[in-house]
C-alpha cells in the first residue's frame, strides 16, 4: 500500500526553492478560492432565484391554503399542492426502496461475489445507462410498462405511481450501483483479512466489516440518487398520468411536483401567480431534498458511533 | 453452525438474484432501444442532414452539436467544479458556512432540470444576450453539472486515507505539492467515473437545452460559432417524439437513441483507457 | 386513380413552385443574416420547413427556430430575444406586438381504435370532457369506460378547445395529461377507451379519427368553412420587422408555402372569410373567460 505514494511523481522533491513553493501555494490558494465562490454564486443564486419567485406566491395565496390544500385549479386561482408533495413523497420513497435495495445489492455482487467476466460486463452495462436521455426511458415506460401493469391489474388504466417508481428506480440504478461499488471497493483490504483470519465467513465479513465501514459512500450514492428521482421530470411524466387530485392506490393517475411544474412553467407569464405557484413547488423539492439530506446525515452518524 | 451455513448461502444467494435481476433488466431495456435502432444507422443516417418533411433524415449535425456542447460545458465544468471540490475537502474550515453550502451543493441535484433551463433562459439568453445558441446551452448545462461535479471531487478527496496525507506532510511538503502528487493521484479513479457520470448527464439531458440552445440546426455543417443554435442529440430525440412531422418519426428516433447509446459506450472506453493510463503512471504494476 | 391523381397535381404544383421561388430568389439575392424564432411547438415543423427552404433560396441567410411553447415565443419577442415568436393563441391585447397570421391549424378529437363511436357533437364532447360523461354506452358506443386524455392547462391548444367546446364548462380533473401532442397521440393509442385531441397534421392509422358534429376532419371542410375546430398560428414581431425578418414572414405568407407546404403538413392556408370566421368564434365565446391572465385576487372558497 505505502508503496504506491513513492511510485508516484515526486514533484515536490524538485522544489529547490522553498519561497518558490510558498508563492505557488498561495496562487494556487487564490485560485481555488475563486472557483468555490464562483461555485457559491452560481449555486445561490440558483437557489435565490427560485425561491424568491416562489415566495411572491405568497402575496396571492395563503401559505396555509397553498401546503394544505389538495385542490389545484389555477384558472380558478385555487393553489393547493398537497397532491403533488403526496406523489413526490410516495414516487420518491418508493422507487428509492426498489432501487436502492437492487442497487446496494447489485454493488457487492459485483465487487465480491461475481467472477471477472460477469463483473466486467455488468459493470459496462450499468455505465451506458448514465446516458440514456430520460425521454426514451418515458416512452418505454409509455409503450411497455403501461400497458404491462393495466394487464395485470385490469380495473386500472395503468397510469400512476407504480409503473412510475418502477421506471424511476431503474434510472436510478446506475447511480447507485457505481457509487456504491466504488465505496464498497475502496474499503481497506487489511480489514477484510483480518475478519476473515478471525474466522468470519464472506457474509459475515461483509455485513460484519465491509458493509459499515462503506456505509457513508452507500447512504451518499443513495442520497444522490434520491435527490435524482425527486427532480426526475421528462420520464415520469408521460407515466405517472398528471392529474392532479390525490391518489387512493398506487395504480391510480397522479401528479408529482416535478410533472405539475414541467406542464405549466414554461407556458405561464413569468411573474404571473400560477407562474410563481411552480416557483414555489421547486423551493418546496429543495426543502424536502435538503429534510431527506439531513436526516441521511443523522442516521449516518449514528451508524458510525 | 449448520444454520449459519444455510443462512450465509440463502444471502450469497440473494446477491447474486439482484445482480441477475439487474442485469436482465438492463439487457431488456437495452434489446428494446437497439433492436429498433441499430439496423437505422446507416452512413447516410450518420451523417446526413435532418429532413422536416420527407423521409430519410440524418442527425449529423446533431452528432456534432452534441459533442460541441458537451466539450464546452466539460471546459467549464470540470476545472471550476475540481477546484471548488479541493477547496471544500482541504481548504475551507469547518464551520457554519461550509455546512450550509455544501448541503447546498447535494440539494441542487433535486431541482428539476427544466428549472435550470428556465433559469438558463433568463440569464444567459436574455440576459446575457447570447440569444439560443450552443454557448447558452452550454452554459445552462453546465449549472446543473457543476453541483455534481463539486460533491463527487469532495466525496473523492475525503475518502483518501489520513495517513497518505500524514505520511507527505511529514516528508516537509506544502499542502498543495500534497494535494497535487498524492491525494489528486489516488482520488482520481473516483473523479473520473463522477466526470463519467455528469458526461453521461449531459449527453442525455434534453429540458435544460431545449430552453437555451434551441431546437435547429445551422446551415453549415460543421458549425464552430458557438452563437449559433445547436440541437443535440437528445433534443432531437424530444423533438421527433414529441413533436416532430416526419413520416419516419419512429425509424428516426430509434436510430438516434441507438446512436446515443453507442456514443456513451466510446465514451466509457476512452474514459477506461484514460483511467488505466493513470493507473499504471501512478500507481505502478 | 385518385391517389395518381393527387400524385399528379403535387407534381405540378411542386414544379411551379419552384420555378416561382427560383425567379423570385434571382430578384432578391442580397438578402444576409439571421433571423430567430422561438414558441408554439404546434407551429415548429412547418416554421422549420419554411426556414430551410428559405435558407436554400438565400445562401447568406441563417434561421434559428427554438420550441418551449407559444407562452415562451410571446415571451421572449417581447423581451427581444427573437425576432419572431410563434404562437397559436392570440398574444394579450396590450402586449404591443404585430400580429402576422400564417396559417390555420386545424385538430380534431382522436380515440382509441378499439372505439366504436366515430362521431360526436360539442354537447357530447362538452360532457366527456367536463368528467359528467363517463362511458362510450353513453354517446352510443359499447359499454367501456372513457379514458380522458389532455394536454396541460396553459397549452393553447387547451385555451383554443375551452373557447371553441366547452365554453363556460371546466375540464375536468380526472383526466391523464400529455405534454405533448406526440405523448397524446401514443397514450391514446396505447389506451383502451381513451379520447384525447390532437392537430390534424399528426393524425394516423394508430389512432381513430373523431368526426366533430358529423363533419369530418379535411383541408377540404376547413376551407369551405364546415369544419370549425380551428385555431390560428401567428407570427408576432416586436414592431414592424427588419428587411429580413419581413421577407422571411412574406415568404411564409406568400402563395409558394400556403398553397404547397402548408397543405403537405395537412394546415390550411389563411384566408380572409376563414380569418374572419375563426375571430369570431374568440369573440363569440371568450368574453366570459380571459384564460390567458389570472387576476390577482386573494378571493377563495370558505
Amino acid at each position: 500500500m505505502e508503496s504506491k505514494i513513492i511510485r508516484g511523481k515526486n514533484t515536490y522533491l524538485t522544489f529547490k526553492n522553498v519561497k518558490t513553493a510558498k508563492e505557488i501555494e498561495k496562487i494556487i490558494k487564490m485560485l481555488l478560492t475563486a472557483c468555490a465562490i464562483f461555485m457559491i454564486i452560481v449555486i445561490f443564486s440558483i437557489i435565490t432565484f427560485v425561491s424568491k419567485q416562489g415566495l411572491e406566491t405568497f402575496k396571492m395565496v395563503s401559505p396555509i391554503e397553498y401546503f394544505t390544500s389538495s385542490y389545484w385549479s389555477p384558472f380558478e386561482e385555487q393553489f393547493g399542492i398537497l397532491t403533488f408533495i403526496k406523489g413526490t413523497l410516495l414516487l420518491t420513497g418508493l422507487s428509492t426502496l426498489i432501487g436502492g435495495v437492487l442497487g446496494v445489492g447489485c454493488a457487492i455482487f459485483i465487487s465480491k461475489f461475481a467472477p471477472k467476466f460477469i463483473k466486467n460486463i455488468l459493470r459496462f452495462t450499468v455505465e451506458i445507462f448514465v446516458g440514456i436521455p430520460s425521454v426514451v426511458y418515458g416512452y418505454i415506460g409509455l409503450t411497455v410498462v403501461v400497458p404491462l401493469i393495466r394487464r395485470i391489474f385490469s380495473n386500472s388504466v395503468g397510469f400512476g405511481i407504480l409503473p412510475a417508481s418502477l421506471i424511476l428506480s431503474v434510472m436510478i440504478m446506475p447511480t447507485v450501483i457505481t457509487i456504491s461499488e466504488d465505496s464498497i471497493n475502496s474499503v481497506d483490504i487489511s480489514f477484510e483479512e483480518a475478519s476473515y483470519a478471525l474466522g468470519a465467513t464472506k457474509i459475515q465479513t461483509i455485513f460484519g466489516v465491509i458493509l459499515p465501514c462503506a456505509f457513508p459512500g452507500i447512504i451518499s450514492s443513495i442520497i444522490l440518487a434520491m435527490a435524482r428521482a425527486l427532480g426526475e421530470t421528462m420520464a415520469v411524466q408521460m407515466v405517472i398520468g398528471n392529474t392532479p387530485q390525490l391518489a387512493n392506490s398506487l395504480l391510480e393517475p397522479t401528479s408529482s411536483l416535478t410533472t405539475a411544474i414541467v406542464m405549466d412553467i414554461a407556458n405561464t407569464e413569468f411573474g404571473s401567480t400560477w407562474n410563481n405557484a411552480l416557483f414555489m413547488m421547486a423551493t418546496v423539492l429543495l426543502v424536502i431534498s435538503i429534510i431527506f439530506i439531513l436526516f441521511a446525515r443523522k442516521l449516518n452518524r449514528r451508524s458510525m458511533r | 453452525m449448520k444454520c449459519s451455513k444455510l443462512k450465509d448461502n440463502f444471502i450469497t444467494m440473494l446477491f447474486w438474484a439482484s445482480g441477475v435481476i439487474i442485469f436482465l433488466l438492463l439487457c431488456c431495456f437495452l434489446f428494446m432501444i437497439l433492436s429498433e435502432g441499430l439496423p437505422v444507422l446507416s452512413l447516410d443516417f450518420i451523417f446526413g442532414r435532418p429532413e422536416e418533411m420527407l423521409e430519410g433524415g440524418g442527425i449529423g449535425p446533431e452528432i456534432f452539436n452534441t459533442f460541441y456542447i458537451l466539450l464546452l460545458s466539460m471546459l467549464i465544468t470540470i476545472p471550476i467544479g475540481l477546484g471548488a471540490g479541493i477547496y471544500l475537502a482541504e481548504y475551507a474550515k469547518d464551520n457554519i458556512i461550509t455546512r450550509v453550502i455544501k448541503l447546498s451543493v447535494e440539494c441542487l441535484a433535486s431541482v428539476p432540470s427544466i428549472v435550470f433551463g428556465l433559469f438558463g433562459m433568463i440569464v444567459f439568453v436574455v440576459k446575457f444576450k447570447m440569444g439560443f445558441s450552443i454557448l447558452g446551452g452550454a452554459a445552462a448545462l453546465s449549472l446543473l453539472n457543476l453541483p455534481v461535479m463539486v460533491r463527487v471531487t469532495e466525496q473523492a478527496i475525503t475518502s483518501v486515507p489520513n495517513i497518505y496525507k500524514e505520511a507527505s506532510y511529514a516528508l516537509g511538503t506544502t499542502k498543495w505539492q500534497t494535494i497535487y502528487s498524492v491525494i489528486l493521484p489516488i482520488a482520481l479513479p473516483n473523479i473520473i467515473t463522477g466526470i463519467n457520470l455528469i458526461a453521461g448527464r449531459a449527453i442525455g439531458e434534453s429540458a435544460v437545452l431545449i430552453y437555451t440552445a434551441g431546437t435547429s440546426i445551422s446551415r453549415v455543417f460543421p458549425q464552430f460559432n458557438p452563437m449559433a443554435a445547436g440541437e443535440t442529440l437528445s433534443v432531437h430525440l424530444w423533438y421527433v417524439k414529441a413533436i416532430g412531422l416526419i413520416p419516419d418519426a419512429d425509424r428516426v428516433s430509434a436510430g438516434t437513441a441507438a446512436m446515443l447509446i453507442v456514443i456513451i459506450l466510446i465514451f466509457n472506453m476512452v474514459i477506461k483507457l484514460i483511467n488505466k493510463y493513470i493507473k499504471r503512471n501512478f500507481e505502478g504494476v | 386513380m385518385k391517389k395518381i391523381r393527387n400524385v399528379l397535381v403535387m407534381f405540378i404544383c411542386a414544379i411551379v413552385c419552384l420555378a416561382t421561388t427560383v425567379s423570385y430568389a434571382s430578384s432578391k439575392k442580397t438578402l444576409a443574416g439571421t433571423i430567430k424564432c422561438s414558441g408554439s411547438t404546434a407551429l415548429l415543423p412547418i416554421v422549420k420547413q419554411a426556414a430551410e427552404d428559405f435558407m436554400k433560396v438565400y445562401p447568406k441567410v441563417s434561421i434559428e427556430v427554438t420550441g418551449g411553447g407559444s407562452g415562451t415565443g410571446i415571451r421572449n419577442v417581447t423581451d427581444g430575444v427573437v425576432d419572431i415568436g410563434n404562437s397559436d393563441v392570440f398574444a394579450p391585447e396590450n402586449s404591443g406586438l404585430v400580429d402576422n397570421q400564417i396559417a390555420v391549424i386545424p385538430f380534431l378529437f382522436i380515440a382509441n381504435n378499439d372505439v366504436k363511436v366515430s362521431s360526436l357533437t360539442n354537447d357530447q364532447l362538452k360532457g366527456i370532457f367536463s368528467g359528467k360523461i363517463t362511458n362510450w354506452k353513453e354517446v352510443g358506443g359499447e359499454d367501456k369506460k372513457i379514458v380522458v386524455v389532455m394536454r396541460p392547462a396553459s397549452s393553447g391548444t387547451r385555451m383554443t378547445i375551452q373557447q371553441i367546446v366547452m365554453g363556460k364548462e371546466n375540464f375536468t380533473t380526472n383526466a391523464i395529461v400529455q405534454d405533448s401532442t406526440g405523448s397524446v397521440k401514443t397514450t391514446v393509442a396505447n389506451t383502451p377507451g381513451a379520447i384525447g385531441y390532437i392537430d390534424l397534421a399528426y393524425v394516423d392509422s394508430k389512432v381513430k379519427a373523431l368526426k366533430y358534429n358529423n363533419v369530418e376532419c379535411n383541408l377540404e371542410n376547413v376551407k369551405n368553412g364546415k369544419y370549425t375546430l380551428v385555431s390560428i398560428g401567428h407570427m408576432y414581431t416586436k414592431g414592424q420587422p427588419n428587411e429580413l425578418t419581413k421577407a422571411f414572414i412574406e415568404y411564409i405568407k406568400g402563395t409558394t408555402f400556403q398553397n404547397r407546404v402548408l397543405q403537405y403538413y395537412k394546415f390550411a392556408p389563411v384566408t380572409k372569410e376563414l380569418k374572419d370566421k375563426v375571430n369570431k368564434i374568440k369573440i363569440g365565446s371568450s368574453s366570459s373567460n380571459n384564460k390567458n391572465t389570472i387576476k390577482p385576487s386573494v378571493k377563495r372558497k370558505k
